[in-house]
């Protein structure tokens, strides 16, 4: 399979070590023999059709070039050109989704799959891309948009065939997640963030996180595999966590409870917004990690833990998606 | 906040544009304004196209002045002349293209059709500027009507259009007044596509929906869809509210040029339509929402089609035989051939369908070329036959409608040749001869008093 990845950060890179040294291993068990015969960064695209090399490519983005690479073309070329498969890894943009939406629109208008794990172009327009999607008769696939390597999405859309999900509640922005546990430790809102921006979870303009925007488009993503909601990120209602203050956390310890930021949606209304819940809760998870729980029709309500980010997390995200567009490809219907 | 279509029935006439911009100067900025082109000119426009085609030059020459005097006088009258001068060279431009190569392709000739609705447009939206409202043009791809490649009958791909509506369009909203061109949207590599017939009305309920408006409200030049054609009857009373259920029946029977298709994404999200006309703007006009009204009378309306024929085909071939009908209907999907009424009789011996009158001698071609034989063994055609359908959500539920129907077309001497209800039961349609299609419409009137 011929893939082309746009967007060489974090993410990119690591999906490029892996595949560098799992190659063999997907190959001899899935069949999923991967060629990555483009890649592109914010100045440079590069292709061949016969396949790049991972090691040069790698070695150059390290030095921070690539554009002394013999092999430039133009981005057009490398979406419509003879990949099958567009991994779309390009930074989060929750107001207009460019220009991850431009990319992802023009693959799918070419007949080619697509594989992302940037939540920005799903959360902006997520059923119209969906539909494109479906109306090209390709595969769109976008595991690492929500929790980095953990499987909320397929916990979601996938675990709980033949019943209906009835509502998921969860916290799904581990940066947040950190600086309420801190300031349960009686940090304040200040300087649990500081503490969180110089462990690198936030980034430098934390508003996206801290405000509740970055849950907000998971929960979209979310709301819409799990119940065909059609939403985009107009339809949450989004409040933030910097007003909680340091009185509330500790009255509500003193209550046996703690303060989370919990979206919830159970496919009509949508929110995100700080909620004091049980120290008992399976959702009381510490520092960045996330957790979200979805109540089922029938079995009930059950809860998957795991870390909401990191590079080479996420990076196994996108490589579970290849692998599950191999199967779907191959007409195997076996649930992985 | 509303969305207001303007058909090309209430744009007959260049002065009539201006009664449509007075009318939006007055409801302002928030609502959503749709337009259609000016009566007969997406109809010049084709012709252009075609004419470009054969390379008939100096009757392209003509249509082209014929289509600037039929905007210049709406424009001299604004004193807004050269608003539209970009737009005409553009299509100048086009159809030079399509002259040069002698080829009309779909997408060229859709590109060339939706200047009818984008000139008109343009045209007002330069005047509601002047006049100080903050109005904006805006195609329907660029308001968010992303279509399948079906070119000059495109559908819309709904999930999509309505993100995109409302990531476009509800931006601009309130402090705007967007002016769409109805009947057009774009394919997902943007391109123009045209929507086909009623192809409008589809676009004001498509931005309806996607804004949950308050109101779609189709002006018209009709007061609202009536209880029974005025070939039946002289002034037919104008239905007040009816469900879309009974709209899309009702629609079936030429309300003019409605094409069902449009009430379905009003109905999807359960906002309210309105038909109303535009020359008598105290009248409230018919009210289509979810709500099913049953009280009003258990048939509401009766809807008559004329020139329709009955196909038969018989065979002791298809008796117990599955798969018959699935054939028969394969072929006639294949040949873009629309049924309207279907029966079969319960020994499965034989399989009615009605067609348009001008579908029938070419369905009794297709069916005998590709059928005829062993299991098929004939195939017989009834021409100039009429439906006539009595329509009701009051009917559900009721015993006896039926019976009522049957009764008062067999007093008038009416011979039924085919009945079909469906499972909804808000309609009872069947089929009579030519001649008695009006006295059988007649009878259920008068026995339902409607
Ligand atoms: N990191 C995580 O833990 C994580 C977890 C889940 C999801 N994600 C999502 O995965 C995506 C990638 O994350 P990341 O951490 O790898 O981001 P990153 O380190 O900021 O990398 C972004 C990459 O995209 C390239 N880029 C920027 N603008 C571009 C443009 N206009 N055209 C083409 N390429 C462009 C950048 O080019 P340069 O190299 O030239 O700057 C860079 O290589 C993001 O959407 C993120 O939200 C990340």
């Amino acid at each position: 399979m011929k893939a082309v990845i746009i967007g060489l950060g974090t993410v990119g890179r690591a999906l490029l070590r892996e595949v560098q040294e799992r190659g063999h291993e997907l190959k001899s068990k899935y069949g999923l023999n991967l060629k990555v015969v483009g890649v592109a960064d914010s100045k440079t695209a590069v292709y061949n059709e016969e396949g790049l090399n991972i090691a040069e490519i790698l070695k150059m983005k390290e030095r921070g070039i690539l554009n002394d690479h013999p092999n430039r073309a133009s981005l057009t070329e490398l979406i419509k050109g003879g990949t099958d498969v567009l991994v779309e890894l390009t930074p989060t943009n929750l107001k207009d989704g460019m220009p991850a939406v431009r990319y992802i629109r023009e693959a799918l208008s070419a007949g080619k799959h697509v594989i992302t794990a940037n939540k920005g172009p799903l959360a902006v327009e997520m059923p119209a891309l969906m539909e494109l999607a479906e109306y090209n008769g390709v595969h769109f696939l976008f595991s690492g948009a929500v929790g980095g390597g953990t499987p909320f999405i397929r916990f979601v859309s996938r675990c709980l065939l033949g019943e209906r999900v009835i509502r998921i509640r969860g916290i799904i922005n581990g940066t947040t997640n950190y600086i309420l546990t801190r300031m349960e430790e009686g940090l304040s809102f200040e300087k649990a963030l500081k503490e969180a921006q110089k462990l690198g979870y936030a980034e430098a303009d934390p508003s996206a996180d801290v405000d509740g925007w970055d849950s907000a488009a998971k929960l979209v993503i979310l709301s819409n595999v799990a119940f065909q909601s059609g939403v985009t990120l107009r339809d949450v209602e989004v409040e933030g966590i910097r007003d909680i203050g340091l009185e509330n956390v500790s009255d509500a310890l003193r209550n046996g409870e703690t303060y989370k930021l919990i979206a919830y949606s159970d496919g009509e209304s949508h929110l995100v917004k700080p909620q004091r819940i049980s120290l008992k809760s399976p959702l009381n998870v510490k520092g960045a990690l996330n957790a979200l729980q979805v109540e089922a029709e029938i079995s009930g309500k059950q809860t998957l833990v795991g870390k909401g980010a990191g590079g080479r997390e996420t990076a196994a995200a996108v490589i579970r998606d290849l692998v599950e567009l191999k199967v779907r490809l191959a007409g195997d219907g076996r649930c992985l | 906040m509303l969305v207001m279509k303007f058909g090309g029935s209430v744009m007959r006439l260049p002065e009539d544009v201006l009664k449509v911009i007075d009318y939006l100067e007055g409801q302002g900025q928030g609502n959503v304004a749709v337009v259609s082109a000016v009566k007969g000119v997406t109809d010049l426009l084709l012709d252009m196209a075609y004419l470009a085609s054969e390379g008939k030059e100096e009757e392209l020459k003509n249509k082209f002045l014929k289509l600037r005097e039929i905007h210049d006088e709406v424009m001299a009258a604004l004193d807004l002349r050269g608003a539209i001068d970009e737009d005409l060279s553009i299509l100048e431009r086009a159809l030079t293209g399509i002259f040069y190569l002698g080829e009309l392709s779909p997408k060229s000739r859709d590109f060339v059709a939706s200047f009818g609705e984008r000139l008109v447009g343009n045209i007002v939206v330069k005047e509601l500027r002047r006049r100080g409202i903050n109005a904006r043009f805006m195609m329907g791809g660029e308001a968010g009507i992303v279509t399948d490649d079906r070119f000059g009958d495109a559908n819309p791909l709904y999930r999509a259009s309505e993100v995109y509506i409302r990531n476009r369009l509800g931006a601009l909203l309130p402090d705007t007044l967007p002016v769409v061109a109805g009947f057009t949207g774009e394919t997902q590599d943007g391109r123009v596509t045209t929507l086909g017939r009623g192809g409008s009305d589809l676009t004001a309920t498509l931005i309806g929906a996607a804004l949950r408006a308050d109101e779609v409200v189709l002006w018209t030049d009709v007061d609202g869809l009536l209880s029974v054609s005025p070939k039946v009857v002289k002034n037919p009373r104008v239905l007040r509210k009816v469900s879309y259920r009974e709209a899309i029946e009702l629609s079936f029977f030429g309300a003019k040029g409605m094409h069902p298709k449009f009430l379905e994404p009003a109905m999807r999200k359960e906002v309210p339509v309105r038909i109303r006309n535009f020359w008598k703007r105290e009248d409230p006009g018919t009210l289509v929402s979810k709500e099913e009204e049953v009280k009003e009378g258990i048939v509401k309306a009766v809807g008559l089609r004329e020139d329709v024929s009955i196909i038969t085909v018989r065979g002791v071939g298809m008796i117990g035989r599955p798969g018959t009908a699935g054939r028969l209907f394969t072929v006639l999907g294949d040949h873009g051939i629309n049924v309207l009424m279907i029966s079969q009789s319960v020994s499965e011996s034989s399989i009615s369908l009605v067609v348009d009158g001008k579908d029938s001698s070419m369905t009794s071609n297709v069916l005998e070329d590709l059928l005829l034989g062993p299991i098929f063994s004939e195939i017989s055609v009834e021409d100039n036959l009429s439906v006539v359908s009595a329509i009701g959500a009051g009917m559900r539920g009721t015993p006896g409608v039926a019976a009522r129907v049957f009764k008062a077309v067999a007093e008038r001497g009416i011979n039924v040749k085919m009945i079909s209800q469906g499972s909804s039961e808000i309609n009872i349609s069947f089929v009579v001869d030519g001649k008695d299609g009006v006295e059988a419409a007649r009878a259920i009137y008068e026995e339902f008093k409607l």
